[in-house]
């Protein structure tokens, strides 16, 4: 394998040096990530100090064209990783290589490659760096299109389990329909229709001695995508049958999701509203994974990713288990040179989300409910539990004052049922109010200096922080600085100060950032997928390129 | 005709998908019959194969009963078999004003580190591999553990002789190790010493969502060692059959633990691999 992947990085950068005298040879693109920090102990934070003293996670991809030809090849290095990321990311090598190519209608695929079908209920694999997760498979993939309209996919193999593949085989089928291409008097239709479905299939043998496992188990789903106009609504319901696993305690209900999407846009008003329902839907290639590890699904998250850092103090990580709840948004802008939208407009974005546990009643009278090696629970579909997994009303007013100064500011209303979450700090429920002014200030058309002022307040956890930060940006540089006080910690000793500075220089496609400080224990998220990160103190470098 | 031949290539995988599906009827579980191992090789003293699980945990760990409820249950079909240990550590150990009892111990801190367990709850079976992993998903134990008791031949048998004076709270354990096979390997002999039955806080998300249970039953605590944490070596090179070696440790218990609840455990495991070839364990007060 070794071998291979020499031969091929050879062919690659032969292609590359040719490439300059001949066109007709193809192109090569690529992009590089480091990430470097250099560990201080700090024992008023908790923050530690590996045996090496420092951590190094290192990226690179390398993607050949030519026609219908692609192949490519991603190099990965962890020396050790930095903390908060899996220790078994350590080492070096070439975990990720393709090749593919089109002939008419198909496209072949082998070697590694992300895909999705439709929402993610059943299929998405994917990879997250920041976030510790790469669900690549590795075999087969196969697009085809054999009528107008009519896109089918099919993949099969074993997902990337750091440096190795997981022991469960993933096979999978996806069609979808464009009704208005497949039917042409339906071509002209205002109103789009776009219908879908997938099966997915995985293996994995048992060799459990107490429970009977399925070795085979199934999940499909169906979905409609509808656009007429201003409007949008899109669905997609999904189905596993028993799928017995370490995340849902080894029950062996079967698992649904539901999650439904509505738009209206017009020029200067947004509206979007979804709702989604998980019941037992946690879907891995290895029945004995780590929650984190070797997921085949991804259940979409309704909730807003804050990028503010106390807006995202309490992220909300999506429960598969077991989770029901709604979001809307409305952002509305209101006319420039107007008496309320001042001179050039200002922005109204209105977000609220609630999720609550699923219901769940008893089988019968002598099964707890979730009990290893039963049908776990009764659910109503519809029903909401009591529980309140997390509420966030944020509120956030956008407006450009003059030529010089534009401002934001942002309200937050939240509720983080900490028990569900098991962030590290155990409280049951946080209640918490965050209000954000951001003001940037125009020097000149490229330099500009911008302001940040955070406070959250809570009697939960950590209790209050505030946050000021200041930035300046000028024609390749950035500096900031800023102080992150947790002066209303109720434990005196922890109120520390999180003060953190950092310089960038930006030039084309080669970014490089030097930091210096504090950074809290927390946990970061995307897209309801999160990853602990430990509290650190020390210097942080990190570069990015790319071809 | 190329389309048609994908077209049923396309079917021909939707067909086969379609069937791969496997629905279980109950009953869930499997009524397992474990049968005794064969001593019939060992001399005076009857032993036994044992597996030690070793259960990675923590008070505020919301999954973690989940894990000790699959101990439990694998104990109820393996009996002594298993020898389980329970070791806190990684991120959810911390202690406030409701949760007072430190549990983690620099033994339990220096495996959970060296094992790169990660995360909990999270289990090492033998310190030994399965599925390619060494630390294990608490789903996966099962099959571990029917994979290192599927070998029924002892090649070393672990014996435990304790006495315990109730005056100055001084334990002695003598440990013997037999070898049952010529080989040759470097081996260590690690004893640690666990409480049982502690009653103190843990929160279980899955069970009590509305709050944390305050008179939990915390079992199989680790709470120290006796040799240190990879134990000391004991042999190295040629073992002959029959071979005895014999270790004395003491210990004085800390005050505050139940002497009555207490157990030592002693095993052998390979000094480079860490790997555990067999355990045993026995009460104090025995």
């Amino acid at each position: 394998m070794k071998k291979i992947i020499l031969l091929f990085t050879i062919l690659a950068f032969t292609f590359s040096s040719l490439q300059s005298q001949n066109a007709d040879l193809g192109q090569i693109h690529g992009n590089f990530q480091m990430d470097a920090q250099l560990y201080n102990n700090d024992s008023l934070i908790g923050a530690n100090v590996p045996s090496e003293k420092m951590g190094l996670n290192s990226y690179a991809n390398f993607n050949y064209t030519r026609g219908k030809f692609n192949a490519g090849i991603r190099y990965e290095g962890y020396f050790p990783a930095l903390n908060g990321f899996d220790a078994k990311n350590n080492g070096v090598g070439i975990p990720y290589k393709y090749a593919s190519y089109t002939s008419e209608d198909l496209t072949v695929t082998v070697g590694n490659f992300y895909e999705q079908f439709g929402n993610g209920l059943v299929l998405r694999v994917y990879e997250d760096k920041a976030l510790d997760y790469d669900y690549a498979l590795e075999g087969v993939k196969l697009n085809y299109k054999p009528y107008k309209g009519v896109y089918i996919k099919a993949v099969y193999g074993k997902q990337r389990y750091y440096w190795n593949t997981g022991t469960g085989l993933v096979r999978g089928i996806d069609g979808e329909f464009a009704i208005n291409d497949i039917i042409e008097k339906l071509a002209d239709k205002k109103t789009k229709l776009t219908l879908g479905g997938s099966f997915v299939s995985k293996y994995q043998a048992d060799k459990d001695p107490i429970y009977k496992l399925p070795e085979n188990v199934g999940a499909s789903a169906a979905r409609i995508n509808l656009y007429r106009g201003k409007f949008s609504l899109t669905g997609e319901y999904a189905y596993k049958i028993n799928d017995p696993s370490g995340v849902n305690d080894k029950i062996y209900k079967p698992g649904e999701a539901l999650i439904v999407n509505a738009t209206y846009s017009q020029k200067g008003l947004g509206i979007y509203a979804s709702a989604k329902r998980v019941d037992n839907m946690s879907f891995q290639s290895d029945r004995n994974a780590d929650g984190k590890d070797l997921n085949i699904n991804s259940l979409p998250d309704i909730t807003k990713t804050h990028s503010y850092a106390l807006l995202a103090m309490y992220p909300y990580a999506i429960q598969p288990n077991g989770e029901i709840g709604f979001q809307a948004e409305v952002i509305y802008k209101i006319k420039k040179k107007s008496l309320l939208g001042g001179k050039y407009g200002t922005t109204i974005d209105v977000n609220y989300s609630r999720v609550h546990n699923i219901q769940e009643t008893q089988i019968n009278d002598t099964i707890a409910i979730g009990e290893s090696g039963s049908l776990g629970y009764n659910s109503n579909f519809f029903e909401f539990s009591k529980e309140v997994f997390f509420s966030d009303l944020n509120i956030e007013i956008s407006r450009k004052f003059n030529k010089k100064v534009k401002a934001t500011v942002v309200y937050q209303n939240l509720v983080f049922n900490n028990s569900v979450f098991n962030n590290g700090n155990y409280h049951k429920t946080i209640y918490s109010d965050v209000a954000i002014a951001d003001i940037t200030y125009k020097f000149t058309s490229r330099k500009a200096l911008r302001t940040e002022m955070q406070w959250l307040r809570t009697n939960q956890d950590k209790g209050e922080w505030g946050m000021l930060m200041l930035e300046y940006s000028m024609p390749h540089w950035f500096f900031s600085v800023w102080d992150m006080y947790n002066y209303g910690n109720p434990e005196e000793n922890k109120q520390v100060h999180y003060y953190y500075g950092a310089v960038g220089y930006i030039n084309k496609a080669n970014r490089i950032q030097i930091g210096y400080g504090r950074q809290r224990e927390g946990v970061i998220c995307a897209g309801g997928v999160c990853r602990y990160v430990p509290a650190s103190n020390g210097l942080s470098v990190s570069i990015t390129s790319s071809f | 005709m190329i389309m048609k031949k994908y077209t049923i290539i396309i079917v021909s995988l939707l067909i086969g998908f379609s069937y791969s599906c496997d629905k279980i009827e109950e009953p869930f579980k499997e009524i397992v019959d474990v049968t005794p191992v064969d001593t019939s090789n060992t001399t005076t003293r009857v032993y036994v194969k044992r597996v030690m699980v070793e259960d990675f945990t923590g008070h505020k760990c919301t999954y973690c009963p989940a894990a000790h409820r699959e101990l439990d249950d694998l104990i109820a079909v393996y009996g002594s078999k298993i020898v389980p240990l329970t070791i806190h550590a990684g991120d959810f150990t911390g202690l406030d004003a409701e949760f007072i009892t430190d549990f983690t111990t620099t033994e339990g801190t220096a495996i959970y580190t060296d094992f790169q367990v990660g995360s909990t709850p999270k289990g090492l079976v033998d310190r030994t591999i399965y599925d390619g992993n060494l630390s294990l998903f608490f789903s996966a134990w099962g099959a571990a553990i029917q994979q290192q008791l599927a070998d029924t031949l002892i090649k070393v048998g672990v014996f435990i002789e304790n006495s315990y004076n109730d005056a100055n709270r001084e334990l002695t354990s003598e440990i013997s190790v037999e070898f049952f096979d010529n080989y040759s390997d470097t081996l260590s002999l690690a004893v640690y010493y666990l409480q049982d039955s502690i009653i103190a806080p843990q929160i279980d998300g899955a069970q009590y969502p509305n709050d944390h249970v305050h008179d939990y039953e915390h079992k199989h605590v680790l709470r120290g060692s006796l040799s240190g944490t990879y134990g000391e070596e004991i042999i190295s090179g040629i073992i002959t059959k029959n071979q005895i070696i014999e270790k004395t440790y003491k210990l004085t218990l800390d005050s505050e633990f139940n002497e009555d609840k207490c157990t030592i455990v002693a095993f052998v495991l390979d000094t480079e691999t860490k790997e555990i070839l067999n355990v045993e364990e026995l009460e104090f007060k025995h």
